[in-house]
């Protein structure tokens, strides 16, 4: 590695100070030599937050001039987060959230992963040339002309809706509704009404479990809501086991709850339900319990 | 002796379509590369090593078709030569900078010979085309490949039009018959994104098993007798194989996992940002630095100091990992068949990319625990999911409900606020690509010419990696420009052939640019399989 000539010149106290404003760890017990290597590696950078403890000693990290001895058969270690790099050029992806939880933390670390495959630069910045070189405005969509309500569900208890309405329907009336209902036996159930205030927009509903629930776009009139544009209808995806055993193939709760258990779910009020997301309804949440998660309260209307 | 249980070990396989001939390198190309020098050539080359050695082993896995599409393309076919001679060039200077280091010399001339084995293999004995080397595996019964939809579209989101899962899977069906030589008889959904419905579209394409997270199974409706260790018939007809949560947890999760030991390579540390000379600036794009996958330090532990990467002491401990996970799956399958009154199945499916690009030893971890199966016990074999349904009688029929193995279990990685603008648009389009298709039934000449280049602008739109991309924020930039781009050049495809008449320098480019699917017939867009 090209070493810096000026570090070299500095004293292990001042390679120390050096290190501890650009936020390393670990540099404590290094030599020298070993520091003023680490630190000509790294660049000054805004000093960060890191989440890994510093380790009272770090296998290693023994004198550069220490042949490496053969090797004890070591365990299966734990896999840690990585530290952040501390160079402006090197890529900075945050620690994954490594835990011990099963389930969803074993998902979300796939997904990190997977991100990995994607990462080249640091920041995700495009590249300097274009990949639009035919004439597209690609900043600018084309037009959404056809009206439209779309309901799509995201996870248990979330749905999301977007709407469309014609240039024209949007000039007449300034009074439009999106509306997530159900139709009962008696009369529509509502869950929740939100006012329209652009021509093209959408909104995240947050609804308990659920079936068959509509979204409507329309307005009051005489006190009856008329249904001007489309409906859509989702089914709520649920996280709990089915409580219906077949005949054929049964299976006893105590050996369904084993099976089920170990396979990262979780029992609660007698019910099997799986681990979805930390911000999802499961878990140690009762169900039907309204969340109050972010992406639920807005939605955008452009 | 039969074994207590069988392992089907599941490699998925992808990346999205890309390729850029309008310009004379490009940064995101980078990532077919990086896959095929550190997982797909290295996977063969276990795969490979075990057939000639007539070890017993089966393996599953996932090429999609873009990736195969990429794999076949003779322009990045001839890019992946330029990237593995400017790395051997690189490492020319490598040796001459690191000569009188002896911690850093030793993993430098490591590289050199690893990329003079890549290169003699790429060119010589795949003749530039790893796919004739998956395709004989696959004859000769030991790998078992699966399609994908034909752009990794995410079917639960687009089968707001049918017409879109039907032609994502009509281009799927069609790309693996035409490059590997025989229908697929499973799928890898795309991120095993589920709706109730997409059964019985699969089963019209003949596709005669898929794969679900561990919930998709264990919630179906009624219970699933076996849980996780035998698949269930879904209404539609294909069997559905639930992934098994504790092999997963085995290599991935924080106290237990395997790629975060301290001896294995760090993925982080690269000579792209490491080491500040001509011949390395060589390999930045646009004079910025880069991951070059010159690697030289080791993970070492939760500190910034890293030490030199030691391959003699990872290869050691992947063969210690190797025995820890089969150890786990002997105990794993003695409990089951304790429990259950059929050989069970462990359905251990895992993106292939882990293996080599992300955890370094991975490939070699893969042919040690093959081989430690082989010989070293008769508890657990491996398997093909076919092979497993073949041989199984009756299998329960239930439903399974909506779900995918994205982080949450269900739609949000591909829905949320970074994304969701994305689908108002991506619809529209649907609806009319299937009214042009409704419209003309019969093109030919330049208007046949246009409708499949639209299909093929919808189908590349249609992927799932951008909203992905988007979610997890590493190429952002790049990832909204692909989606608009594609959108943009379908839109104005459709108003030449709908309004303004052919702009055939236009045509002519975007063919050129976006070259997917050669058999491309736009018919693919309506409610039933166009094969």
């Amino acid at each position: 590695m090209v070493m810096n000539a000026k570090l070299h010149g500095k004293t292990l106290k001042e390679l120390r100070v050096r290190a501890k404003a650009r936020g390393l760890k670990g540099y404590s017990k290094l030599t020298k030599d070993q520091l003023a290597r680490l630190l000509s590696q790294t660049a000054p950078a805004p000093s960060t937050t890191a989440t890994t403890r510093r380790t009272k000693k770090a296998r290693g990290r023994k004198s550069a001039k220490t042949a490496p001895t053969a090797t004890k058969r070591a365990k299966p270690s734990a896999l840690r987060p990585r530290p952040r790099e501390q160079t402006d050029s090197t890529p900075t992806p945050a620690a994954p959230p490594f835990s011990t939880v099963p389930g969803p933390q074993v998902s979300a670390t796939e997904q990190w992963v997977e991100q990995a495959k994607y990462a080249l630069r640091p920041n995700g910045r495009a590249p300097s040339e274009s990949t639009a070189d035919l004439g597209e405005d690609i900043d600018r969509l084309p037009p959404l002309n056809e009206p439209v309500v779309c309901l799509l569900s995201q996870k248990p208890g979330v749905l999301h809706a977007y709407w469309v309405l014609p240039a024209d329907d949007a000039g007449e009336r300034n009074d439009y509704k999106l509306r997530l209902c159900r139709a009962g036996e008696v009369a529509v159930e509502i869950f929740e009404e939100v006012a329209v205030r652009a021509r093209v927009g959408s909104w995240y509903f947050h609804v308990a479990a659920a079936n068959d629930v509509q979204v409507q776009l329309g307005y009051y009139q005489d006190g009856r809501f008329v249904t001007a544009r489309g409906r859509s209808v989702a089914r709520l995806p649920s996280l709990y086991a089915s409580t219906r055993t077949d005949e054929r193939w049964w299976i006893s709760d105590a050996d369904f709850m084993r099976m089920y258990l170990r396979a990262g779910g979780f029992a609660t009020a007698g019910r099997f339900g799986w681990n979805a997301s930390i911000a999802s309804p499961g878990g140690a949440q009762a169900p039907g319990e309204h969340l109050a998660w972010p992406g639920g309260v807005g939605g955008s209307q452009s | 002796m039969n074994p207590k249980g069988y392992l089907a070990l599941i490699l998925h396989a992808h990346l999205p379509f890309v390729r850029h001939p309008e310009h004379e390198r490009f940064l995101e190309e980078d990532w077919f590369f990086e896959a095929l020098t550190e997982t797909y050539l290295p996977l063969l080359d276990v795969f490979e090593e075990l057939a000639r050695g007539g070890i017993h082993f089966r393996v599953t896995l996932s090429l999609t078709p873009p990736l195969l599409s990429m794999m076949t393309d003779p322009l990045l076919q001839q890019r992946y030569v330029r990237y593995l001679d400017e790395r051997l060039k690189a490492l020319e200077g490598e040796r001459a900078r690191t000569a009188h280091d002896s911690y850093f010399h030793p993993v430098v001339q490591f590289y050199t010979q690893r990329y003079e084995h890549l290169r003699r293999r790429f060119v010589e004995h795949d003749r530039l085309d790893v796919t004739r080397a998956f395709r004989r595996l696959m004859e000769s019964g030991q790998l078992e490949i699966l399609t994908c939809a034909a752009t990794h579209g995410y079917l639960p989101i687009l089968a707001v039009d049918p017409e879109s899962v039907y032609a994502q899977l009509s281009m799927a069906v069609r790309t693996h018959e035409r490059i590997l030589g025989r229908r697929p008889r499973g799928i890898w959904l795309p991120e095993c994104g589920y709706i109730p419905g997409i059964d019985r579209i699969l089963n019209e394409f003949g596709i005669e098993f898929f794969i679900l997270d561990s919930h998709g199974v264990l919630n179906a409706d009624p219970r699933p007798k076996y849980g996780l260790h035998r698949p269930i018939r879904t209404p539609g007809g294909p069997a559905a194989f639930g992934r098994d949560f504790e092999s997963s947890k085995q290599v991935w999760a924080a106290e237990e996992g395997y790629p975060g030991d301290p001896v294995y390579r760090d993925f982080y540390r690269d000579a792209g940002f490491d080491v500040h000379q001509s011949h390395i600036e060589a390999l930045h794009h646009a004079g910025v630095p880069t991951f070059t996958g010159l690697k030289y330090h080791r993970i070492t532990g939760k500190t910034d100091w890293k030490e030199p990467y030691h391959p003699g002491w990872a290869r050691e401990q992947a063969a210690v990992h190797a025995g820890h996970f089969m150890f786990n799956r002997q105990k794993q399958v003695e409990w089951l068949a304790g429990m259950i009154d059929r050989p069970p199945i462990i359905v251990a499916p895992y993106d292939a990319e882990l293996l080599g690009h992300w955890w370094f030893e991975g490939p070699q971890w893969i042919d040690f625990l093959l081989r430690k199966i082989a010989f070293d016990q008769s508890d657990v074999k491996t398997i093909l999911p076919s092979e497993y349904l073949d041989r199984s009688g009756d299998l329960q029929p239930a439903n399974p409900p909506e779900c995918s193995w994205g982080a949450g279990g269900f739609h949000e990685v591909w829905l949320n606020g970074s994304n969701d603008w994305m689908y108002p648009y991506l619809h529209a389009a649907a609806e009319r690509m299937s009214a042009l298709v409704r419209r003309f039934q019969h093109a030919d000449g330049q208007l046949r010419w246009a409708l499949d280049q639209a299909a093929r602008e919808l189908l590349l739109a249609q992927s799932s990696d951008w909203a992905f991309i988007m979610k997890t924020g590493t190429s952002v930039d790049y990832a909204v420009r692909r989606f608009k781009t594609h959108l943009h050049r379908f839109q104005r495809l459709a108003n030449m052939i709908e309004f303004d008449g052919y702009d055939d320098g236009y045509l002519h480019q975007v063919a050129w640019r976006d070259s997917i699917f050669p058999d491309m017939d736009y018919r693919i867009f309506q409610t039933r399989p166009h094969l």
